[in-house]
This record gives C-alpha cells, structure tokens and sequence, in this order.
C-alpha cells in the first residue's frame, strides 16, 4: 500500500518540481538583461552622443528638496533637479548656473546676480528673482545645515527685476559665492513653496526644479528621473534618463555592479583595486574634489595624557601613514600632512612639519612625557572609537601603537552612537573622524580648530584644541578679498596646527566611483560632480544628434 | 467566538500601548537623535536646538509619547521628517513588496514543508527520510545572510542568471505582463532564501506530528477499509497532525517578520525590514513606532486568526 501512495506523493511532487524549475526557467529565460539597448555605433569624434539610461546606485535621499539639507544621499539626486546661482568647476571657481553673470562691490559687501533668461521650471512656470529671493529668506537661511549660518552676514536681498538678485552683506566674507552653489543654496519654485512649511511640502516627495533632468517616479526602491528637453543649458543633458537604485548597504551595490546591473556607484576603498582590473569598468576620483576628505584621529584634549603635545606628536611618528594609505585604503587616499586635502588647491601647504614613520622617536617622546614602559611593555592604555568604515585602518594603528606601548582598545560603533560620543558628549580618549574639506578651508576646516566651536555639535572642534593665534587667522582669512593673501594666512594655519597636533592626520584625498566605461563626461561636472554628473555625462553608444 | 476575538483585541490594544512606550524609551535611550542626523556634517548647535524645538524633541519623553498616543487615537501615524512623508504613506508604499516576499515564501514553505513532512513520515526510517530529516536540520541552522549571499554570488554575479537585488529592473519601461514576470525573476532569490529556513521548520513539524498519529487506531482502521495510502495519509492522518504545523506557522510570524529584515536587506528588497533597518539607522522614530505598531498588530491579529482556524479545523476546540 505504502508503494502505491508513494508513487502517487512521488508523482505529485515530481509535477509540483516540474511546474517550479519550469516557472524558474522561463523567467531566467525571459529576463529583460542588464542596461541599455545599446546600439552598436560608438561616438568617434569625441562629441557628446545623445540618449541612454544611466542606473546609479543610491541611497535613499529622503525629502528630494535641496534647501532644507546637506546631506551627501540628497544632493546626487536633487543636484539633477535643480540648480544653484553658481556651479564651481574642478579649481573650486564659480561658473555660471541659474546666474549667467555677477559682480562683487569693491568693499565686497554687494554681490549683484544676472539671471539666465527664459528659464522655467518643470511645471512651465517661469523662473525669476523672486524664487531666488523666496528660498533664501525663508528657507536656506533658516533651515539648510550649512547656509544658515550665513544669516548673520546677510543684510538683505533685493530683487530690483526679474532677472537680478542683490545681496548686499553686513561684512565682508569671501568665500560667499562658494556658498550659492546648488549644495548650499538650491532653489526653489517659490509658487508651490510659499505659506507652506517647507519640511513637509508636497514638493518633497514631487519635485519641481528647474535642472537637466525632471523627476518622473519613486519608488521604495528607485527613484527615476527623466531629461528636461526645456533645459536652459542648450544642447544638455545628453542622456535620457537617469534611475537611482536605492542600495543602503555597500556591498549590495558592489554585487550589483558587478552583475552588470548597475552604470555607476560608489565602491568603498578595498574593493577599488579589484574593479580596476575588471573590463569595461572606469575607476577614478575626478571630479569628486569638492568632497575632498581627512581622515583623523582626534585625540580627547580634556584628558590626560593627551593634552600634552609630546605624546600626540609620539603617537603621530608611531603611525605608519603610507602603510595605512596603501593596504586600508588602496593607495587611493593618500598620507595626510595637515589638516587640508592635499587636492585642495590652492590652499593646501606641505611647508609643515612632517612626521615620518619612527617609532623610536616616538618612544623617545613618551618617555620625555613621563610615559615609561610598565613590566609588561605597556605605558598607556586606552580606546579609540570609530564606526565599521575605520576599522581596517583601525586595526593597523592598534597593532602600530602597540609596538612603542600605548594598548589600544577598538570600540567600534555604530555612525550616530560614535558621533554622539565623540561630538556632542566628548566621552572619548581618541576618535576616528573623517571631515570635508571643500569648498574653502573657511567652511570645512575652521570647524575642527577654532576656540568658539567647542559645542556639542556633529563635527565640530571635538579635541577642545584652542589657539588664539589660529582663531585669529581663521578671522582674518574669511575676509581677506586677496587670494593671494588668504592662501599665505591659511598655510600659517597649517603650520602652526601641524606642529601643536591637535588632530593626528592620517590620509586624504577624495573618495573614488566606478562606472561602466560606456559612460563618459562625469568630471566635467565640476569640482561636485556627485552631484551634478546629469549634466554632462552622455552614453558613448548613443546617438550623434538629438531624436526629436 | 465574537465576544473572544474582541477580548483578545483588547488586549491587544494594551499590548500595543506598551510597545509604544517600550519603543520610545529605547530610541531615547540609543545615542543621537533624528536632528544629529539631518545635521550632517554641519556642526551648529543653534540648527540643532531649533530642530529639535520644530519637532518637538525638546519635549520630555512623557510629553512626547503621550502627544503620540493621542494622534494614533485620531488614527494619524504622524510625519517622517527623515522621509518626509506621512508615516502612514511610507508604511502602505512598502507593504505591497513584503506581503509580497512575505506571503510568497510562506506559501512555499507551508506547502512544501507539509509534503516533505508527511511523506518523510510515512517512510519512516528510509533513505528518503534521512535526506529530509538531514536537509532541514541543516537548512534550520544557515545563517540567512550567508545563504543569500552564496546564491548571489554565484547565481547573480558569477552566472548572471537572476538579478542580485532589488525588486524590478531599473533600466526598461516594461509592459505589465513584462513587469510582472521581471519582479518574479526578482523575487526567486530572496523568496527562495527565506522559503528554505521557514521550510526547513514547518517539515520537522509536520513529520513528528504525523508519526504521532500514523500508529493510532483509526489510521489502521482506514487502511484496513482498503482506502488508498494518499487519502489516508492527507485526509485522515494529516488533517489531525496539522495542528501543530498551524501553530508553529502562525507563531513563526514574528520570526518570519525578523527573518525578513535580514533577507530583505541583503537582497536590496524594498519592504517593511529594510524600512525598519534604516528607521534605526537613522533614529526615525515616528516610522520606527509605527512600524513595530503595525508588526505586533500583524502578529497579535495572526496569533487570533491560528486559534480561530484550530476551533474550524477541531470542532473539539472551544474558545472562551
């Protein structure tokens, strides 16, 4: 009986496997494949080609509003969408966006913006100074992490025409087109905009811009974004779409990739030497310049025995950054000098003091703090905190300062718990920090340094490190109009950071992204091209003119 | 039966009260908060006092949760400020992908677990029964990461056969049929992941169930009336063994509910667990509360459901 039932369960489960391996079949079968129907034709003249769909891993970038954040998962899709005043190219100097021309005053508190004329933002609606004029007073100077603290320095803004926009400055500060950029200042239809609040307009989630590419859907898992035939830049963009898949973690975006189902992401430094020897994959930095970065440890200067400088300076000598730079971070980022990017001209300086791998010298300098080795070898023990992203290097610098005595305990946590920790409570003997440099050492160094930036605020001065000296040219630099002068005043700052250690410098350089080499053209965004790469990016395999 | 299902929804209720509480206080317990967040990089305490001030995180924690009970009162999940949209929106946009994944892998399991199940059972001692018994044993103990990882690596990035992630293909505008069979090719893999742990339970079940009740007498006495071996094994020995298997698929739904964050973050799946990953992440409370309000409601509503079907399925069973 038994024999008869089972070749009855063994035929039902037979047809039941059957149905599913066929059902699996056909729809490996019948998958739509990877990317784009690419036509054969390659553009040979080196002209721009017309259409394609670039897909580019994301991260979800919550509120698609530009003004109300600066976050780095936000503006690579809203810098499609919309624009700034100026754009800054790769030496961090304005170029026309929504302003085609403007001049400073000679005392540097008037700046007058010629607006591009005929723009209209993706609704038809025309654009005009108002909106530039609106998203200012009641939105970026209010709410944009950044700008906001621009409000003390603006008098007002004045719109005399639909095509100009006056700033006028209760003083002098240089690097203020810096800050009009789309990152800083995107701007906003004032029409759906106005008597709303601007956290939870409907806009948000629907944006209207006036940029190259028009927002066509969201999903949970994509946002797709389609081209702006109206697009004031005429001729641009040259792609047709741009799909942004939302991918949180890395290694899913780098599976992705790998998979052929994504054009382009952003691959985290150990995994760069193993795409570069992939085929048709482009591996570089450029253009990613304006997100230059130092990685740091910051030594608690509250606690003792890091408030003396001997054994900050130790522990510098005890690391061995060209090490660090090559295995943790596959030579990509490069060994820090100070505490500006060493791509960041032109105010980077190595005229400091350097400090080479030595670790006799350190031991020298532990001892000279009063540090002697206990029986077992040990003269200090202590912890650093980091989030996962460190650790490789982590491990190194342990294993580094091991050897001249200073055990290091590794506390890895996660993101907002380590800046907690490190920023807004200062519960810490040293941290792992990682700060953006660009676009001028007046914005994403003075931070770090300064004696009033001592608060509980992500990113700010965590050491507690004061100097008067520096305070004073930190000043002085923010309000120099001669970029001459502000270069020689800011590799003083360096020189004298560099030698009282405050932070320990570790590598620098930019972040690198990966695409599919039938791209071409995302460094010719700028010094931002994360953000604004839909510009000038276009499909090798596309068109030669524009299918109307 | 009606005044049962009311009773227990009142204690739902209670239940649900708690976890808004519980879930409030260990947010506010975890280090940072939503404003630290969409602060960035830019260090302003001034930008962070008046966040917290427009989102009401000034407030004290009592204040906070009692404000957030009276809005769920009025059936208002709040607002996401991380997502910038209404809870109430983020949640019912990724519903549709879990109960999706969700459904689908409990569908696969609870079918193919039970056959699995009866027919081990019924070859006792086998071969057969030794490579089911075995495989679930195995299947049970994979880590669900790993097991995701290993089929993208190989299927997705090596073969290319499937896509390693996500839920449609991004690049084509597709017609519905073509949209339908892309999110199923889509679907194989993290369904099939999540199928096999849930599978490999609902199979030791059902087969220790069955071999209870395989001896009794009326299962005897079936066969001795000469009716076929698949009738008495599915209508006579399983209807009574599929008790236990009810219980254990409508209690797994919590660990299913786990299960799913795990799958549907290595598998980029755009759902319920990926939301909650990142509600975390990015101290989101309100979707975070409304998230685990929505679960337990889920699971509460799910557990009810198992008892009411076991007074169906036996009518011995009275609910009181």
């Amino acid at each position: 009986m038994l024999t008869v039932m089972g070749a009855r369960a063994k035929a039902t489960a037979a047809v039941a496997v059957v149905l599913v391996v066929g059902l699996v079949v056909v729809l490996v079968a019948t998958g739509p494949g990877s990317g784009n129907s690419k036509p054969a034709r390659a553009g040979a003249d080196g002209s721009p080609r017309y259409g394609g769909t670039l897909v580019a891993a994301g991260s979800d970038p919550g509120p698609i509003n530009p003004a109300i954040t600066s976050a780095g998962t936000t503006h690579p899709v809203t810098g499609q969408i919309f624009n700034g005043l100026v754009r800054l190219d790769r030496n961090f100097k304005p170029q026309p966006d929504l302003a085609r021309s403007w001049e400073e005053s000679p005392d540097g508190l008037t700046y007058t913006f010629r607006l591009q004329p005929g723009v209209r933002w993706h609704d038809g609606k025309p654009f005009s100074s108002a909106d530039v004029k609106y998203t200012f007073e009641n939105v970026l100077l209010k709410l944009h992490p950044r700008t906001r603290t621009l409000a003390p320095t603006i008098d007002r803004i004045d719109t005399p025409d639909a095509n100009t926009v006056v700033f006028r400055l209760k003083k002098r500060y240089t690097p203020f087109l810096k800050l009009v950029d789309e990152d800083n200042a995107g701007i906003l239809p004032k029409h759906l905009f106005q008597g709303t609040d601007p956290l939870k307009n409907p806009a948000n989630a629907k944006p209207v811009g006036t940029g190259p590419f028009k927002f066509q859907s969201r999903a949970a898992d994509r946002i797709t974004l389609v081209r702006n035939k109206d697009y004031f830049k005429r001729g641009r963009p040259y792609l047709d779409r741009i799909v942004f898949r939302v991918i949180a973690q890395p290694p899913q975006a780098l599976q992705a990739f790998q998979s052929g189902e994504l054009d382009y992401f952003s691959p985290s430094p150990p995994n760069v030497a193993r795409l570069k020897t992939q085929k048709g994959v482009v591996v570089t930095t450029a253009g990613r310049e304006g997100g230059g970065t130092v990685i740091r440890l910051i030594p608690n200067l509250r606690r003792k025995p890091f408030d003396d400088v001997r054994v900050r300076r130790a522990m510098a000598y005890a690391i061995d950054r060209d090490f660090i730079s090559r295995t943790a971070y596959a030579g990509i980022l490069k060994p820090a000098t100070g505490p500006i990017t060493s791509t960041f001209a032109p105010f980077y300086s190595d005229a400091v003091e350097k400090f080479p791998h030595d670790p006799a010298k350190a031991k020298r300098l532990l001892d000279a703090a009063g540090l002697k080795p206990g029986k077992d070898g040990v003269r200090l023990r202590t912890s650093l905190i980091l989030d996962p992203g460190f650790a490789p290097a982590a491990e190194v610098i342990k294993r580094e300062l091991g050897e001249v005595g200073i055990e290091l305990d590794l506390k890895v946590m996660e993101f907002n718990a380590w800046v907690n920790q490190l920023y807004i409570k200062h519960d810490f003997d040293l941290g792992y920090s990682q700060l953006t440099d660009a676009p001028d050492p007046e914005i994403g160094t003075r931070r770090a340094f300064t004696c009033a930036n001592r608060v509980p605020a992500p990113f700010t001065n965590g050491s507690n490190y004061c100097n008067k000296r520096v305070d004073a040219l930190f000043e002085r630099a923010a309000s120099e109009p001669d970029q001459a002068k502000r270069v020689e005043l800011y590799a003083e700052v360096q020189k004298i950071i560099v030698r009282d250690e405050p932070n320990i410098f570790l590598v620098d350089g930019a972040g690198p992204y990966a695409h599919d080499a039938d791209f071409t053209g995302f460094a010719d965004a700028g010094a931002k091209a994360t953000y604004y790469f839909g510009d000038t990016v276009w499909f090798k395999k596309g068109s030669a003119s524009r299918k109307p | 039966m009606l005044s049962y299902a009311a009773r227990r929804l009142a204690g739902t209720l209670g239940l649900l009260v708690a976890i808004v509480v519980v879930t409030f206080v260990l947010v506010d317990l975890a280090p940072g908060d939503v404003a630290q967040v969409l602060a960035g990089q830019a260090g302003d305490p001034h930008y962070l006092a008046d966040l917290r001030a427009q989102l009401g995180l000034d407030r004290s924690l009592g204040h906070q949760i009692g404000a957030y009970l009276l809005q769920v009162g009025r059936g208002d999940l709040g607002f996401s400020t991380v997502r910038g949209e209404p809870v109430l929106d983020v949640l019912a946009g990724r519903l549709p992908a879990t109960l999706l994944l969700g459904g689908t892998s409990l569908a696969i399991a609870v079918a193919g677990g039970v056959l699995l199940g009866v027919i081990a059972a019924a070859r006792r001692g086998s071969r057969l029964d030794a490579v089911i018994s075995v495989g679930s044993l195995l299947a049970y103990s994979l880590p669900v990461f790993w097991l995701g990882q290993l089929l993208v690596a190989l299927l997705a990035v090596r073969l290319h056969l499937l896509p390693s992630g996500g839920m449609t293909s991004a690049t084509e505008q597709l017609g519905s049929l073509a949209v339908v069979l892309d999110v199923l090719r889509h679907l194989i893999l993290p369904a099939a992941t999540l199928a096999v742990l849930l599978m490999a339970l609902v199979v030791r079940t059902t087969r220790a169930a069955m071999l209870d009740v395989l001896d009794e007498d009326y299962v005897m006495a079936a066969r001795g009336r000469g009716i076929r071996e698949g009738p008495v094994l599915f209508r006579h020995a399983l209807r009574n063994a599929i008790r236990p298997v009810i219980t254990v698929a409508t209690s797994e739904l919590g660990f299913l509910l786990s299960m799913l964050v795990l799958v549907e973050a290595v598998f980029s799946w755009p759902g319920l667990g990926t939301l909650l990953l990142d509600s975390v992440l990015s101290r989101d409370t309100p979707t975070l509360v409304g998230l685990l309000l929505f679960s337990s409601f889920v699971v509460a509503g799910a557990n009810l459901l198992g008892d009411l079907l076991y007074m169906r399925i036996d009518p011995r069973v009275r609910l009181r």
